[in-house]
């Protein structure tokens, strides 16, 4: 009998999920990475949880359709949508032409900057290619934090990793003198008890960034304007800001200044 | 494919390297340390028979990814104590971190390859040690050691090939392996392709390899 | 210990989520299992088919996944298998939301791999039964089907089971690689809670005792099995080893 209770668990995962036809109500697949607090994470009781969360279920209730959830690994995530693992990713991903390749994405629906955090010990008080020179710098393999760190940034050496907490465990233990990442992400970590580190620099955003967007596959039009119509709903009948008031005392939706302002020249 | 592996020729030559040398080292350091461990797991007495059977059953038992997390990102945890040790340097390094849990793991098993061909010398040649009247001591360093070797040689060369495929895994803790680039071109360029070069490397080495230790062993007269 | 209070269950704790970790990692181990089992007889008779391309393939399918590394066969194997059913739906002029869940690409991948090993396990058990056996059972009359089933299969088990235990124990740690592709395996639940708790010595620690344990236990099963496997063989009675 427990043999058979032990294949249950595992058997619903391939139907559910394979076998997943189209039901009578439309299910929006969405998908996250869940790893990514405060936009996106796993709580203890083992559900996702976050602002991309939210901002996911209330526009499947603005457009009146079952959201049905799923976690990526954030390396592959851009293939998986492509390949059809979920059709809409609600990840606090940056808009960038390189991505607009691949997908198609939404309006933005916040402004997600960059900002580098550095050990207090290391007594920095500006973040520029020189004063960096030389210096270990973490981030999440495939973010935009991973370009700005390669185009301005040669003379640090870059570490990468798969899950951005990875990072800030290098961090606590001083394997990396800076993090470049969300300064919503870095301040959400260093709000949880952390005292290794500080911000150091402005915050800034990629050249040609629009903002965060919510991505769907390129041949996706009409979805597209579903979500966009969706999310000036929300926006406008104030949604928006009750989520957004979760988790931030400050308005996300403001431009931060762009990245080659502040280190070229 | 051809094409993505020029426009990231450095990028696959380096991993390539990094993979190699990390192969090499392990296999080598894993032996050393296998040696004292197996010949303790062949006699299996006292105390050191105890310690080298839960070393085994240790590091066998898990898996090596989770090894691999629990020397690098343990280590991380006690960074403070280890910096007052002055062995901070050693584990600040994913690179010596990534190779130390290889070795620990490799060991394992070349310890119980080292063992299972200890045992399995016939006893006519340990009743002519007895007969030459050889100390034990020279019985195992002239004879036994060297006929063990001989013998554990195809084990060894298996353990080379799966060490070879197992450092792939230190991609996950930054090492930018052959494994590690691949990752990274495929970040960079969500080209599925990058996975099918990096499989083509691997192959390539693992036939290499093979027909090396083919080699070898065609040589050895005393391969099982 | 402060430190156990991590593992209870409920909200406050990842008791459960471990469990249920550890449940996914079984789960898949055990489904994996049999399907490489019976893909290995297939690549082994694959192996001596009268056909050349055949043969081939059955050595290529054998010498490619022994060469790749397990991670790198299971990437391969999630995202492109995924493509290919996109590309198949297209074609067939169907709409397609068939997803392949990082359960089901784990199973496959794993069972490629384990089988490659598998195929040699099955080669060196048939080859210890010996031919006789087949012949004796031809001259009785015996089907094809019934000589395999009555006389070779259960003396296979005997001659197969320190290897099939040893593919076990090899594949159980495998799944461990699933965690990489975003399964809710035991892997995968340890660095979700290290994520919050930041406590990585003590989770991996956890569940590298979960992993011993598991490998142990299956040693000691396996130990049973071949004792039940042998009794009524008198010991160095047939001269096959």
């Amino acid at each position: 009998m427990t043999s058979l209770a032990l294949f249950r668990l595992p058997c619903a995962v391939i139907m559910t999920a394979s076998l997943a036809l189209p039901a009578a109500a439309e299910t929006l697949r969405i998908g996250t990475e869940g790893a990514y607090a405060p936009f996106n994470f796993v709580t203890e009781d083992g559900s996702l949880k976050g602002f991309d969360v939210d901002i996911g279920n209330a526009l499947c209730a603005q457009m009146q359709v079952e959201c049905e959830w799923s976690a990526h690994e954030w390396g592959g995530i851009i293939p998986a949508l492509n390949a059809k693992k979920f059709d809409v990713m609600v990840a606090s991903m940056a808009i960038t032409e390189k991505r607009q390749e691949k997908v198609r994405f939404s309006s933005p629906y916040y402004f997600n900057a960059m900002r580098f955090a550095a050990l207090k010990e290391l007594e920095l008080d500006t973040a520029t290619p020189a004063s960096l020179e030389g210096m270990v710098i973490g981030t999440q393999s495939g973010s935009v934090a991973v370009t700005v760190l390669q185009e301005y940034f040669p003379e640090s050496e870059i570490k990468l990793y798969p899950k951005l907490g990875e990072a800030f465990l290098d961090m606590e233990s001083g394997r990396l003198d800076l993090v470049l990442e969300s300064k919503f992400s870095i301040g959400d970590w260093m709000a949880k008890g952390t005292d290794c580190c500080a911000f150091v620099g402005e915050d800034f955003l990629m050249d040609g960034t629009i903002g965060a967007g919510i991505a769907m596959r390129l041949e996706d039009e009409n979805l597209q304007t579903r979500i966009d119509d969706a999310l000036a709903a929300i926006i406008a009948n104030g949604t928006y800001d009750d989520i957004r008031a979760k988790y931030f005392e400050f308005d996300i939706r403001s431009q931060p200044r762009i990245v080659s302002d502040l280190f070229k020249g | 494919m051809l094409d993505l592996w020029l426009d990231y020729k450095d990028l696959w030559l380096s991993g390539l390297k990094v993979t190699a040398s990390l192969t090499l080292l392990a296999i080598l350091l894993g032996f050393v340390l296998a040696l004292p461990i197996g010949v303790a797991r062949a006699r299996n007495r006292g105390l050191s028979g105890v310690l080298a059977y839960g070393y085994v059953n240790f590091f066998r038992g898990m898996p090596l990814l989770v090894l691999l997390f629990l020397v690098y990102y343990g280590a991380g945890e006690f960074s403070r104590d280890l910096r007052s040790l002055g062995l901070w340097w050693f584990f600040r390094d994913a690179y010596y971190c990534g190779l130390l849990a290889l070795v620990l793991n490799t060991a394992a098993y070349q310890a119980e390859i080292i063992r299972g061909s200890l045992n399995g010398i016939p006893s006519s040649i340990r009743e002519a040690n007895a007969a030459l009247n050889l100390t034990r001591w020279t019985a195992f360093r002239r004879v036994l050691f060297p006929i063990a070797i001989a013998r554990a040689l195809p084990g060894l060369g298996n353990e080379f090939i799966l060490l070879l495929k197992a450092t792939s895994l230190l991609a996950i803790i930054t090492i930018f392996d052959l494994m590690g680039q691949a990752r990274f071109i495929f970040s960079e360029t969500f080209d599925l392709r990058a996975y099918y070069v990096a499989a083509l490397h691997y192959l390539v080495l693992v036939l290499v390899l093979e027909w090396f230790l083919r080699r070898i062993e065609s040589r050895n007269a005393w391969a099982a | 210990m402060e430190l156990l209070s991590l593992l209870t269950p409920g909200p406050t704790g990842w008791g459960d989520e471990l469990l249920i970790g550890l449940g996914m990692t079984l789960g898949l181990a055990l489904a994996t299992f049999p399907v490489s089992i019976m893909l290995s007889f297939l690549i082994h008779r694959a192996r001596n088919s009268r056909r050349r391309p055949v043969r081939y393939l059955a050595q290529m399918h054998v010498s490619v996944f022994k060469s790749l590394p397990e991670i790198l066969t299971l990437l391969i194997i999630y995202y492109q298998s995924q493509v290919v059913i996109s590309w198949v739906a297209e074609y067939a002029g169907f709409d397609s939301t068939l997803s392949i869940s990082p359960f089901l690409a784990g199973l496959i991948a794993l069972s490629l791999v384990i089988s490659a090993y598998g195929s040699e396990v099955v080669r060196g058990a048939l080859q210890a039964i010996g031919k006789g056996q087949v012949e004796a059972a031809q001259a009785l009359g015996l089907s094809g089907f019934h000589c395999f089933w009555k006389v070779i299969l259960p003396q296979f088990w005997r001659h197969a089971l320190p290897g099939l235990g040893n593919l076990w124990v090899i594949l159980l740690k495998d799944t461990s690689l699933v965690s990489v592709i975003a399964l809710s395996d035991l892997t995968h639940v340890a660095a979700l809670a290290i994520n919050t708790t930041r406590e990585p010595f003590f989770f991996y620690l956890v569940i590298a005792a979960i992993y011993i344990s598991l490998v142990i236990l299956s040693s000691w099963i396996q130990k049973r099995l071949e004792r039940r496997a042998t009794r009524g063989v008198v010991a160095g009675g047939r001269a096959h080893a």
